[in-house]
């Protein structure tokens, strides 16, 4: 890997193992590296030098302490910055929670080099990407439209839909889902009006639950007649 | 709390009987419907799965023994479970609704606490249904999620949406400036550049228009240069 792709990357890890072993794998690959074990140092030097690419350890010092840092690195560098955390692989909840709250990326820990290396040349060269063709404001009144996305549904229950899908949807998001499933369950042409409330995310793929409107009346019905014909035929 | 939002039949020929037990249970949050035979229960149950069901015995027609029958033949005490509200007192009449599969049996008159509380118990104990597709056979579905056009160029354009795309696939999208520019017809694809969260939540992904012609592309910024000055990406 040629080094001028990676000029500066910052590491915060309370594990001074970790932060010795990405030092000598940086050094060996030529790339400059700064390792922190506090997070004031980390905030102090992000605002003095900008740098190509973070590292964060998403539980440095306890459960909620990756997540501010996290969070201050947005509010001192801004939302383009890659900012890639690392994290435990059962912990897939907290993941998903990360990229909610600004992340781009992650890791499981114990490290994969190569993993790890593919993903910071990647963002680098996203960074090199240099257009020279300028991006207009599109006009407020001129901007709405909609996209179209697909989901495999994991499973069905009387509260909502939990479905698989590459991309993250935020939680707190009301959307109508569609499709064989729904016109079977509600009648053609009808959607599921579900929230998502949470996601978790496994080897890039997000696990995301919707929960069904509590007030809609129709559709509760509608599923859980479904649910009880799955498990028994209706004999009527 | 169990009761809340549960959807109960009540099965009674006598409409003063319905009425208690469906003000008893509105007041905690229950949805209750009425019907007065057990014709009417089975047809309810033709088109819903309440649940709970809450029946007397003696009634025209059907009797209760014929509604704990017909229910247990197609669902277990686990997915529908049947309380029994009867003026009947004898033990043989208790014995054969309950190794019939009714759960519960309350003698009228009844306490509403005592009602409430055995309906309580009932939904707690009740099987939340669901059903779980085989890793491979898991079915589609589609959602349509609004965005935002932020801002755009001859080859690519930064839309909002409460979703991060996943990079390097195909894109679905639709928007009024796209048509009015001529670009709705042309494949649009993710680009590998991370999707940044904006303040307002909202994740801003680049997209890249696929096979603009260089007709096309000079159409697209004179369009775009009546707008206003160009935008820092």
């Amino acid at each position: 890997m040629r080094s001028d792709l990676l000029p500066l990357i910052y590491l915060v890890d309370d594990d001074p193992e970790f932060r010795d072993l990405m030092a000598a794998v940086f050094k060996k690959r030529k790339v400059e590296f700064v390792g922190f074990d506090n997070p004031a140092d980390f905030l102090k030097r992000l605002r003095e030098k900008r740098p190509t690419l973070c590292l964060v350890d998403l539980h440095f010092g306890g459960v909620s302490s990756g997540y501010q840092l996290v969070q201050a690195v947005r509010n001192v560098l801004g939302p383009e910055l890659p900012l890639i955390v690392t994290s435990s692989t059962s912990d897939t909840h907290s993941v998903s929670h990360a990229m909610e709250i600004g992340a781009t990326d992650f890791v499981i820990k114990p490290v994969d080099l190569d993993i790890l290396f593919t993903k910071l040349e990647y963002y680098s060269n996203a960074l090199k990407q240099d257009s020279s063709f300028n991006f207009f404001p599109v006009p407020e009144d001129r901007a709405a439209g909609r996209m179209r996305l697909g989901l495999k549904v994991r499973e069905i229950d009387e509260l909502g839909i939990t479905f698989r899908t590459p991309h993250l949807f935020v939680k707190g998001t009301f959307m109508k889902v569609t499709g064989p499933l729904a016109d079977e369950i509600l009648g053609a042409g009808e959607s599921f009006p579900v929230t998502i409330t949470s996601s978790s995310v496994e080897d890039g793929i997000y696990t995301a639950f919707g929960e069904f409107e509590s007030v809609n009346e129709k559709v509760l019905q509608l599923t859980r007649l479904w649910l009880g014909k799955q498990k028994a035929p209706d004999a009527g | 709390m169990a009761v809340l939002n549960k959807e109960i039949l009540v099965v009674d020929d006598d409409p003063e009987a319905r009425t208690l037990v469906r003000r008893a249970l509105e007041s905690l949050g229950s949805l209750v419907i009425e019907v007065d035979s057990v014709a009417g229960a089975r047809e309810h149950l033709k088109q819903s799965l309440p649940h709970a069901i809450v029946t007397d015995l003696n009634m025209p027609g059907e009797d209760g023994f014929a509604l704990i029958e017909a229910v247990r033949a197609i669902r277990s005490k686990k997915a529908l479970p049947i309380m029994v509200l009867s003026a009947k007192k004898d033990k043989a009449d208790i014995f054969r609704a309950t190794s019939m599969g009714a759960d519960e049996y309350l003698t009228k008159p009844f306490a509403v606490s005592q009602l409430l509380q055995k309906l309580k118990r009932m939904l707690k104990d009740r099987d939340f249904l669901k059903t779980t597709f085989p890793v491979g056979q898991e079915p589609s579905l589609e959602v349509v999620v609004p965005i935002n056009v932020r801002s755009l160029n001859e080859i690519s354009s930064v839309i909002e949406s409460r979703v991060k795309l996943a990079p390097g696939g195909a894109v679905e999208v639709e928007a009024s400036i796209f048509r009015d520019l001529g670009l709705s017809d042309l494949p649009k694809k993710r680009t590998h550049s991370p999707g940044v969260l904006t303040e307002g939540g909202a994740y801003a992904n680049l997209i890249a228009f696929v096979g603009v012609s260089e007709s096309l592309a000079q159409s697209v910024r004179k369009s775009v240069r009546t707008w206003v000055k160009p935008d820092a990406k």
